[in-house]
């Protein structure tokens, strides 16, 4: 489905028709290995669910570009063995198919000791000029100052993990949601994450993280964002505006 | 299973009681001066027990508060450590072990033990001591949660010889080298309020404990008992088996003198009418009652059923009677001043307080100290004032609404005159026409002493794997042993070897590949030698802070503005969306939003909620009990149909129930109004009423089994619905009965659930039934985290739940992945099942609804019978899920579709 003018949704990812871009975000990794030693002796099968998603997207797609937007790497004090392997895998995989491009999101303070040895680079923004508009791309942790932020007219954040609480009667669900709105002048596109252990936060009713959406529900004007909602099998649904979700 | 119902004769009911001089001869010179000093008899349970425990009989005793139960069982042992200590033949070693379920119980027998001992050892000294050298030294030492490492260090150079613990600590010193060494002629196990432990998995835990301990040495085994039944259960979890193969049990002798403490109860209500009266009036009433009994007693102990109606009572007794009562504040609130009311300046003569589980033990601890000084004058408590912690001298006992069994109402009002010949005095409010009946038929069988059986929980497999990790920690060996070892125990003595095997697979990881298997084993098991033992250097450390089997729940505050207003718990949270309305502590309030385990809420004034209560605390009502009800029912029923005339209808529930005229008029008025407007259901007639608000279709159930029957009965016959519609059925379950709601304009086929509703198939349709519940997600939670997949404790950081924030439905679903029969999630299900449901019972009553012996009958209704009432306005709800997840979505998008249209074709 198609979120803007030649930016589709691919489950959790969005891929640029005609460049070929696929952008991913919040992928997490390790966050298996951090829950197991929080105590939680469960496999979760994190790490397989998400190379067979991509697996299947590069394959199907076959992008030219991939974009990690941010918390590719989980645990924020150290580079635990398991996320090393991991990590390093990960990306190796993706740069068999196509060019890869690391913005940093707030968890991955030390995640260039492990790019620098596959010759990646982190940057805390990534932009791509349409025919008629310019994409700022960036984790969403920070609001940014610099000139190409201010000159863009696209934004696209991860960060929040956005999902949305549905309910019908004593039925209650939650799922994983991309948000689109106004932000000042810029349109805002919010992307979930690509984590299958994530479930993300209910937009409507837990606190936000990400200083966009802070300022935005505080300026009320949360309720115009419009909600692009994921099944579990990653197919998407157009819910229109969140303010006819909340009651 | 026909060797089951052989008569056995290794429980023997006592019937004389030893003579006062066979007791006396048993005693060493000084033992029998201190008694003489002390008692000018024995008590009933003395005459029964000691020396029973002299010879080493295992015995169990179930006698009232304040029978000399303690002193039953020490007595013995405290003449034999005399003895031995006068001949300087006493060992630094653990000849006894108390164990208690409470640490403060603990504490208390640490003192009612060492003030015998400090007598008897002044006694030795003045009269019989031979040389200045010459003295008793015999210990005392409590070991629980709460002891230092100091103290247990101190422990393992000179242990006690009375050795106090609770259930959790014994498991941790089993698996301790040094201390189980100073284990290893233990003479006697006395265990302490053995009822409150026998049906729940602290029971089936410490049954293992002994089974472990048993291993090292035989023992005496003692019980000490508030009145259970049956009692020959009691025993059989206390003692366990010789020989599990052929079902013969270690011999044990009961004493039963439970008889012979006098009760006054009386069943009252607030205002004379319960129909006529106002909500708001009943409970001003309440108030004004409860503040009459308080002023007219001494010390009044207040029993509530949940743990936020306890500090609600509290709250408004002050409110109402400012000048009578101040509150003790809770150690949380001295410090915070955020919850103050400004009325806290103004101080009442008297002091209340509360008393309850969710506190501070230092909280508990204080008001328990207040209580025995004498300087509260009433305390409200839930179920934490139950068991027999020392209190002091209370005169009366107040219960408000039913306390859902006899057994619990017998050991609530047994707190009051703790003196043995003291008349216990006890008094039920109620505040409902189906209180009232409950609490009156609760009365009649309390005063005919006929109390509701206990169930022991059998092939449990969480606890099961957490001891075997735990024998494992001690020494390599053989599964065999382990085996047989467990078998010895009631609650395994039917173990299935495969289910055995199960465990041991899950322990040594044989469900995840090789590879990951250094992450999830935590024992190894080598086929060939056919021993297990333990893996890695954290096996123990983890094991031990670890052990024990009460779940951790979160609890998630509830905030106005900066304000506390109460708690609630974390499934109930997830099913709040913003603008829910929801009641709490008599309130409405509207979710704003949560952060973390906060939510945040405005005032909901006349709001209509939009969420049900979460009842998930209360206490369900005993089938025996509900059986009762139900037979009382019949009776009226009879009456009613004979055309009876009311005085002689009156003039019945007068003499069936002991009540006084008010509440016998206001139990005819409520069945003669069920009576003539349908009829009236009893235990041989179930009653289908279907009844349409013009929205929804109720079809209620008046099938009065307790919620724990009804809630088999309910789920099974929703999902069979259901399946029949493809769609979601509501559901509302509570004691007295139960409804399913779908909407109005849907055909019921409630005739067709009910054929296919087959005792044969009931656990299959369970198991699907329950799949996608949060009870199970909730329960399978805290299974995992008894059989150590969920670690609360790791490498020395300890994780409250709140930071543990994973959802359960993920952790359910990723075990389903890996085996749908996965041993632990198989318990999660039992214990859903067995434990909080009875599908037992539930089975028992399909059958008799298929032979029609129970017979049923539908009617429809215009508006909800006079019986149906308080079904349909409360209860616990859930819905049964039929519509999976993508066609939910799939609904609730194509409505939200619709709106949108709407909207736009409006423009």
């Amino acid at each position: 489905m198609e979120i803007i003018s030649g930016i589709n949704i691919i489950g959790p990812s969005l891929f640029f028709e005609k460049e070929k871009i696929l952008v991913i975000g919040d992928v997490h990794i390790g966050q298996e290995n951090s829950i197991h030693k929080m105590g939680f002796n469960i496999p979760l099968n994190q790490f397989k669910l998400i190379n067979e998603f991509l697996e299947n997207v590069v394959e199907e797609l076959k992008p030219k570009t991939i974009i990690i937007n941010g918390d590719l790497k989980h645990d924020f004090g150290k580079i635990t063995n398991d996320e090393w392997d991991k990590i390093t895998l990960f990306l190796k995989n993706l740069k068999k198919y196509s060019k890869v491009i690391i913005i940093g999101g707030n968890h991955d303070k030390i995640l260039e000791p492990i790019i620098d040895k596959l010759d990646l680079q982190m940057s805390s923004y990534h932009k791509i000029v349409l025919e008629n508009d310019f994409v700022y791309i960036t984790h969403g942790d920070i609001i940014p100052h610099d000139l190409d932020y201010v000159t863009s007219n696209i934004i696209i954040i991860g960060h929040e993990h956005p999902a949305i609480k549905l309910k019908d009667n004593n039925r209650v669900e939650i799922f994983k949601s991309f948000l689109k709105g106004k932000y000042k002048d810029k349109t805002l596109i919010v992307m979930p994450s690509l984590n299958p252990i994530s479930e993300g936060t209910d937009i409507l009713s837990q606190k936000l993280l990400s200083p966009f959406l802070k300022e935005i529900k505080n300026n009320k004007t949360l309720g115009y964002f419009e909600a692009y909602i994921l099944d579990d099998k990653n197919k998407v649904y157009f819910f229109g505006k969140l303010k006819g979700l909340g009651d | 299973m026909a060797k089951a119902d052989l008569v056995d004769d290794s429980m023997e009911f006592m019937s004389d009681p030893y003579t006062d001089k066979d007791i006396l001869d048993s005693f060493t010179p000084v033992v029998r001066d201190w008694w003489f000093s002390s008692f000018s008899e024995f008590s009933p349970p003395q005459k029964f027990s000691i020396l029973n425990i002299h010879s080493r009989i295992n015995t169990l005793v179930s006698s009232p508060t304040g029978s000399g139960k303690t002193l039953s069982a020490f007595a013995a042992i405290l003449n034999e450590l005399v003895g031995l200590s006068s001949k300087d033949l006493l060992e630094d070693k653990i000849y006894c072990v108390y164990i208690s379920p409470l640490k403060a119980l603990g504490n208390d027998i640490e003192k009612n033990l060492n003030e015998p001992l400090e007598q008897i050892k002044k006694l030795y000294e003045e009269r019989y001591s031979r040389s200045k050298e010459d003295k008793l030294d015999i210990r005392v030492g409590v070991r629980t949660g709460d002891t230092k490492v100091y103290e247990k260090a101190k422990m393992l150079k000179k242990p006690p010889h009375i050795l106090i613990t609770t259930p959790e600590s014994l498991g941790i010193v089993l698996t301790s080298p040094k201390l189980k060494e100073k284990l290893s002629d233990v003479q006697w196990v006395i265990v302490d309020e053995i009822h409150s432990l026998a049906d729940s998995k602290r029971g089936v835990h410490l049954s293992l404990s002994l089974e472990r301990l048993n291993r090292i040495t035989n023992f005496c085994r003692i019980g000490l008992s508030a009145t259970v039944a049956p009692l020959e259960e009691v025993a059989k979890f206390l003692v366990g088996y010789e020989d599990p193969k052929n079902q013969k049990f270690r011999p044990c002798k009961i004493v039963d003198v439970s008889y012979i403490k006098k009760l006054d109860l009386k069943v009252l209500s607030p205002v004379n009418n319960l129909i006529t009266a106002s909500y708001k009036n009943i409970y001003d009433s309440m108030y004004v009652l409860m503040n009459d009994f308080i002023q007219n007693h001494k010390t009044t102990l207040i029993f509530t059923n949940t743990r936020s109606a306890t500090e609600r009572i509290v709250h408004n007794l002050k409110d109402k009677f400012p000048n009578n009562y101040s509150k003790v504040l809770d150690v949380d609130e001295e410090s915070k001043d955020s919850v103050i009311s400004s009325d806290s300046q103004v101080s009442g003569k008297w002091e209340i307080g509360a008393h309850h589980g969710s506190l501070s033990q230092q909280h508990r601890l204080k008001m328990e100290n207040r209580l025995k000084a004498g300087e509260l004058k009433a305390i409200v408590s839930s179920t934490s004032l139950e068991l027999g912690i020392d209190i002091g001298y209370i005169d009366l006992v107040l219960l408000l609404g039913s306390p859902k069994s006899v057994a619990r109402a017998l050991q609530r009002i047994g707190r009051s005159g703790h003196k043995l010949h003291e008349e216990s005095v006890g008094r039920i409010i109620v505040l409902d026409r189906d209180d009232l009946v409950e609490c009156s038929v609760l009365l009649k069988a309390a005063t005919e002493k006929k109390i509701d059986k206990i169930k022991v929980s059998k092939n449990v497999f969480d606890v099961l794997a957490q001891q075997i990790f735990g024998l494992a920690i001690e020494d390599k060996i053989n599964v065999d042993e382990v085996y047989n070892t467990m078998r010895k125990s009631y609650c395994y003595g039917s173990l299935e070897r495969k289910d055995f095997d199960d465990v041991i697979k899950y322990l040594s990881g044989e469900y995840v590949s090789l590879e990951e298997r250094y992450v999830y084993a935590k024992i190894w098991y080598d086929e060939e030698t056919r021993e297990i033992g333990k893996r890695g250097k954290m096996a123990r450390v983890l094991y031990m802070t670890n052990i024990g089997t009460i779940p951790d729940e979160t609890n998630v505050k509830v905030k106005l503005g900066n304000n506390y207003i109460g708690s609630i718990s974390e499934p109930f949270l997830e099913r709040l969306k913003k603008g829910d309305v929801f009641v709490l502590g008599g309130q409405t309030y509207l979710f704003k939003y949560a952060q973390g385990l906060t939510a945040f809420v405005e005032s909901g004034f006349n709001r209509t909620p939009t969420v049900p209560s979460w009842f998930s605390e209360m206490l369900p009502l005993s089938f025996d009990l509900a059986m009762e009800i139900q037979k009382f029912r019949h009776f009226m029923d009879e009456y009613f149909i004979g055309g009876a005339p009311k005085k002689e209808i009156i003039q019945f529930i007068n003499d069936y129930l002991y009540v006084d005229e008010y509440g016998a008029n206001s139990i005819y008025e409520y069945f003669s109004e069920q009576y003539n407007f349908l009829e009236i259901p009893h235990d041989k007639k179930l009653i289908i009423e279907h009844y349409d608000d013009g929205n929804v279709k109720y079809i209620i159930f008046h099938a009065l089994y307790g919620r724990r029957t009804n809630d088999v009965l309910c789920r099974a016959l929703a999902f069979i619905l259901g399946k029949l519609q493809g769609k979601d059925v509501e559901l509302n379950i509570s004691d007295d009965g139960f409804y399913l709601r779908v909407p109005s304009v849907r055909n019921v086929q409630i005739s067709r659930a009910m054929n296919l509703l087959k005792v044969e198939h009931i656990d299959e349709i369970m198991k699907h039934a329950l799949d996608k519940t949060e009870v199970l997600s909730r329960r399978f939670r805290h299974c995992a985290a008894r059989s150590l997949m969920i670690i609360r404790n790791y490498k020395g950081r300890s994780k409250s739940v709140g930071k543990q924030q994973m959802s359960s439905r993920l952790l359910i679903s990723s075990v389903k992945k890996i085996d749908n029969d996965f041993i632990i999630l198989r318990e999660a299900r039992r214990e859903v099942l067995e434990d909080l449901m009875d599908i037992d019972r539930a089975k028992e009553i399909i059958k008799d609804w298929q032979s029609e012996k129970i017979q049923i009958k539908e009617f429809h209704t215009q508006i909800p019978s006079p019986f149906a009432f308080n079904l349909i306005s409360m209860g616990y709800s859930d819905i049964m899920k039929m519509e999976d997840k993508q066609e939910f979505l799939k609904r609730m998008h194509s409505m939200v579709l619709a709106k949108i249209s709407l909207k736009e074709g409006k423009k």
